[in-house]
């Protein structure tokens, strides 16, 4: 073998492990995805080629629409989280005594399990007994306990108060980061100028923040896109009632996994990939000008 | 005759001096020596004789009366138990000691699953390496069967072994005529009362509802005295089964062609229960609780915010460990008969895999597992039921119960003889019962017309099928 042929060779030897890695675990089942797509295939039988029914399924599907347009309300996520996380951060990144105590108070959450946390969430919001019927029924505010988790319209915002609560204290880590990296003295530059405290942050700590908080859009959005684990815990599996809090995920679980429709799942994950990948463009798009 | 009686007062005599002798104990060190004594010595002599008598041979014992059928040599057949481990590992692996016994060349390999059983299950018939036989709670039959991947037993088991169960328990899964599982243990549904909360309400056992036109009434009055909802849950895994026995709806046409599910009988039952909501006296949030939660309502009844709760009796053992001072108030009774007059069988199955290598040998292991013997032992360990009338022989079924969960005890036979499939055989039952579901949760939650949404469910229900 010549050198030259060696050379070139060699950078793909090296890749070689993570290729095969990849095409095993993301390629092989990407494309096997795609093709049962357009059959009909319940495990149990050999899948049946049914062409593009899945898809023109899809559009008359109303419970596929609402689950999209829940994983689309379910966004609104991202910005509540900067802001509490950042809001966080900067209440942490002081020297105060017994500081590190709440920043690992905060970031619990993070490590906790999302079926324990959905059981604790699950407990807050019951409607026999749950802190939360009795704290608004002893402040007068209800007459009698609201079930939460039985009003459609509770189901998908208790979910998202879920995932914020969890995914906080993660992201507070990141904007601390962030902001042990500004330099002090362009706060010390803000103080005699005369900002207060809320210019001082908003003029400094904000814009010294943007790397990091372009960083968390793009992750949170993605997680926000893919959420499963906080709906299936607090509706039990059910997608809630009338299927207010089913998202796309949740609603490929249920077809593939509870009503064995294997091929009619495989076409919601086709879309949402499509939607996913548009977003990570997007989103890496404006990381790249972000980092810029 | 003399001699006889003269050698038995030696002997006596001797004995007699004997234990003077050992109740003496330690002579104190002032008494006088001790005189001289004249020991009576008695020898016995056994003689032994050897004698040639004709040796009588006991014959080679007979087939074990527990082997009832002809099974594949050496054959290996794997065993899955649905969340019996680590409770009752000594119970399945004594049965299958006896198995051995029985079927001395099958070797059985155990292994329990819990929660994701059935997944695993499905995933193993799809990758080809499922077990042989595998315990599955009734319900999920069907899809097994519907999908070819399931031994029909009709066929597999000889008829005298078919005769074990009780009839209607054998055939209650009805996919193409033919049976596809052996009803193993079974549980009765029953009222669980709190007579601490009944009697706060001016109410006694004697004032439960025993239809289910009574029950709705019950719980209309009940929470008009008391402030207290009733605890009803529907069976989410089957909801048309729930329909079908309690409002005595004709699911599908005669032929299985249609669903009919959207008949007067059927709008009446669900406008049954919208009313019951609508007046506060059901707790809303577990009538649609999925059959795996069981534990919420247990805790809602465990902490006296219901009369009472359709339970099986196996699981006041929750409610024991939950509130033992509640356990004293516990009492159990019949549940309300649904407009049907039948009482959905409440069932676990045992089922072969089609794929199985030694058919044979698993159908006769599901066979075992479920013949009257290894049920009533079982019965033992558990508040379950046989589904094998000659259990209920034994005195264990006939004896007066003491503890709360036993008292069904002595009824069990009648309950359970009496259960029995009603609904023909649903095709694609999973995505039917999210159909049904869906129009329950429209009429009750979302606040709908039950004409209408049973109507859109029919409709969609049999979009799937044509």
């Amino acid at each position: 073998m010549s050198n030259t042929l060696r050379s070139r060779l060699t950078p793909y030897l090296f890749l070689l492990p993570a290729l095969l890695f990849m095409a095993t675990f993301t390629l092989y089942p990407l494309v096997s995805v795609g093709y049962l797509s357009f059959t009909e295939y319940n495990i149990l039988r050999p899948a049946q080629p049914v062409g593009l029914a899945n898809y023109q399924r899809l559009i008359g599907d109303g419970v596929f629409w609402l689950s999209l347009r829940n994983s689309f309300t379910y966004l609104l996520v991202t910005p509540v989280i900067i802001v509490s996380a950042i809001t966080l951060a900067i209440i942490v990144n002081r020297p105060l005594l017994g500081i590190g105590v709440f920043r690992a108070l905060y970031y619990i959450p993070v490590i906790t399990g999302a079926v324990a946390v959905g059981i604790a969430w699950q407990f807050l919001f019951d409607g026999s007994g749950g802190p939360i019927n009795g704290m608004l029924l002893s402040a007068g505010m209800i007459e009698k306990p609201i079930i939460f988790l039985t009003e459609p319209a509770w189901t998908l915002p208790i979910a998202m108060m879920m995932t914020t609560w969890m995914g906080v204290g993660y992201y507070m880590v990141v904007f601390l980061a962030g902001l042990q990296s500004i330099p002090e003295d362009l706060y010390d530059a803000a103080r005699i100028d005369g900002c207060n405290e809320f210019q001082k942050h908003w003029h400094i700590s904000v814009p010294g923040l943007r790397p990091s908080i372009v960083f968390v859009a793009v992750i949170s959005s993605l997680s926000a896109l893919k959420v499963f684990d906080e709906i299936y815990v607090l509706t039990n599996g059910t997608g809630g009632i009338l299927n207010s809090g089913s998202t796309m995920v949740f609603y490929l679980w249920k077809q593939a996994f509870r009503l064995q429709n294997v091929g009619y799942a495989s076409a919601i994950a086709m879309v949402l990939l499509v939607i996913t990948l548009t977003f990570s463009i997007i989103n890496v798009r404006m990381l790249e000008r972000g980092e810029g | 005759m003399i001699r006889k009686r003269s050698v038995a007062f030696t002997i006596f005599l001797t004995m007699f001096a004997m234990i003077l002798v050992a109740c003496g104990g330690a002579a104190p060190a002032a008494q006088a020596p001790a005189e001289p004594q004249v020991v009576v010595q008695t020898q016995v002599v056994v003689q032994t004789e050897v004698v040639e008598q004709q040796v009588v041979v006991t014959p080679t014992p007979g087939p074990n009366p527990e082997a009832v059928m002809e099974v594949e040599e050496g054959a290996t057949v794997t065993f899955w138990t649905f969340f019996l481990s680590p409770t009752f590992d000594e119970y399945i692996q004594s049965t299958i000691a006896r198995f051995n016994e029985a079927y001395p060349g099958v070797t059985v390999k155990w292994e329990d699953r819990q929660a994701t059983l059935q997944e695993e299950y499905r995933n193993s018939l799809a990758a080809g390496n499922a077990p042989d036989v595998v315990n599955v709670p009734t319900g999920w039959v069907q899809e097994f069967a519907q999908n070819d991947q399931l031994l029909s037993m009709s066929e597999v088991l000889p008829p005298a072994v078919q005769a074990q169960y009780f009839a209607d328990l054998f055939n209650q899964t009805n996919v193409g005529g033919a049976s596809f599982q052996v009803p193993w243990y079974q549980a009765v549904d029953a009222y669980l009362a709190n007579t601490d909360v009944l009697e706060n309400a001016g109410y006694t056992m004697d004032d439960l509802p025993t239809t289910f036109d009574e029950q709705k009434q019950f719980c209309l009055d009940f929470y008009e005295a008391s402030g207290i909802p009733c605890g009803l849950r529907m069976q989410t895994g089957n909801l048309l089964q729930t329909m079908a026995y309690e409002g005595n709806v004709e699911v599908m046409n005669a032929d299985g062609t249609a669903f009919t599910f959207d008949s007067p009988e059927a709008v009446q039952w669900l406008q049954d229960y919208v009313d019951l909501n609508e007046a506060g006296a059901i707790h809303r949030d577990l009538i649609l609780l999925n059959d795996a939660d069981d534990r919420i309502g247990l805790e809602r009844f465990t902490a006296a915010q219901m009369p009472f709760y359709v339970t099986g009796p196996q699981l006041i053992r929750l409610v024991r460990e939950g509130n033992p001072g509640r356990y004293g108030y516990l009492a159990l009774a019949p549940r309300a008969i649904g407009r049907s007059g039948a009482l959905p069988p409440v069932s676990m199955s045992i089922v072969v895999s089609q794929s199985t290598a030694y058919p044979k040998a698993a159908a006769a292991l599901a066979a075992f597992f479920s013949n009257p013997q290894s049920m009533l032992e079982f019965s033992k360990l558990v508040a379950i039921y046989p589904s094998t009338p000659a259990s209920y022989e034994d005195p264990f079924f006939t004896q007066q119960p003491v503890a709360i969960e036993d008292q069904i005890r002595p009824l069990a036979e009648g309950i359970i003889s009496q259960q029995k499939n009603i609904l023909p055989e649903i095709p694609r039952p999973a995505e039917v019962n999210d159909i049904v579901r869906q129009a329950i949760e429209g009429a009750i939650f979302g606040g709908a017309d039950p004409q209408t949404v049973l109507s859109d469910a029919v409709q969609q229900a049999n979009g799937l099928i044509r």
